[in-house]
């Protein structure tokens, strides 16, 4: 069966290390980009089954991240996750609007993070 | 009701029942296992970081992602101790005016009380209030360098949405307590003493 690929999207080393630690148990494979920009060519390029994008990241930020990869047929209906340090409702609206499937909050937790994974990969 | 295979209706529910039971056990342990490994994952990331850093530039980037990321703060400083004068002097802050800090003495306030006395502050629901100010202080944790204390860490106020501190906060607490002076060291020697 093809492992399911997740594509961590976030300019922090440890926001990074820490996820990368919480999925490498996981039947999934990583990789990773560190700005909105380098998150859209990898993810046309890789075709990852699911994306975590970090709202803060330098060069193009979560946001225009998420719009454009709504906007591209190869990414289109890949689910992402959205992940802020703040959990205002307007941060949080404005992800849904621009088409995220989830989001969760810095510090990130490690059993709602893998529990949104595992729900938005059918797992 | 009748029997089905020789087990009566009673017993099969019976079965049921504790099999329903023993299913919510697992999940507990599952959860609780999965919680672990998340607090490990913490500790991991934030020793790797702070250790993987070269330049003490880095190193203090580096705590301040660690307080944001890992602990949900985005207001700290950080201070060394001056053995000579009994002064606390300010190295870096993130989201709080430096201002706040011009002279800081040893003994003084819950930071100079911290220097002082190696004894970590931590204040579990957060800190409030005006930041910088000791009200504002979550945690003040003492940087270690061996046994001895040679520097502060000041973590204001936490994020809105964390609420509180957590268990996993105060294993973090003492990885940064004993690996932020270490790191910063290092960094400075591997650098000719140069900032």
């Amino acid at each position: 069966m093809r492992r399911k690929k997740i594509l961590l999207a976030d300019d922090s080393r440890t926001a990074l290390m820490i996820e990368r630690a919480l999925l490498v148990g996981s039947p999934y494979d990583v990789i990773v980009a560190t700005d909105g920009y380098d998150a859209v060519q990898q993810a046309v390029e890789a075709g990852p089954d699911l994306i975590i994008l970090d709202v803060v990241m330098p060069n193009m930020d979560g946001f225009e991240a998420c719009r454009q990869l709504r906007s591209l047929d190869a990414t289109r209906d890949t689910p992402i996750i959205m992940v802020t340090t703040r959990g205002e409702p307007h941060n949080v609206e404005s992800g849904y609007e621009l088409g995220c499937n989830d989001y969760v909050t810095k510090p990130i937790n490690g059993p709602e993070l893998l529990s949104k994974v595992r729900n938005l990969l059918g797992d | 009701m009748r029997a089905i295979d020789g087990i009566e209706p009673a017993d099969a529910l019976d079965a049921l029942r504790e099999a329903l039971r023993e299913n919510e056990r697992l999940t507990d342990r599952s959860l609780a296992a999965e919680q672990q490994v998340g607090d490990l994952a913490t500790l991991y990331a934030a020793v790797n970081s702070l250790h993987g850093a070269t330049d003490p530039h880095a190193v203090v980037a580096t705590v301040c992602e660690i307080v944001a990321n890992l602990m949900g703060s985005e207001e700290m400083a950080l201070f060394e101790s001056d053995a000579r004068n009994g002064h606390l002097k300010l190295v870096a802050t993130c989201g709080v005016a430096a201002s706040r800090f011009d002279s800081l003495e040893v003994g003084a306030g819950v930071i100079g009380a911290v220097a002082e006395t190696g004894r970590p502050f931590v204040r579990q629901e957060g800190g409030t209030g005006d930041p910088g100010s000791d009200a504002s202080i979550t945690a003040c944790l003492p940087l270690r360098i061996g046994t001895s204390v040679v520097g502060v860490l000041a973590i204001f106020r936490l994020l809105p949405h964390k609420g509180t501190l957590e268990n996993g906060d105060r294993d973090l607490f003492e990885v940064l307590s004993a690996h932020v002076a270490p790191a910063l060291l290092f960094a400075r020697v591997y650098n000719g003493g140069h900032w």
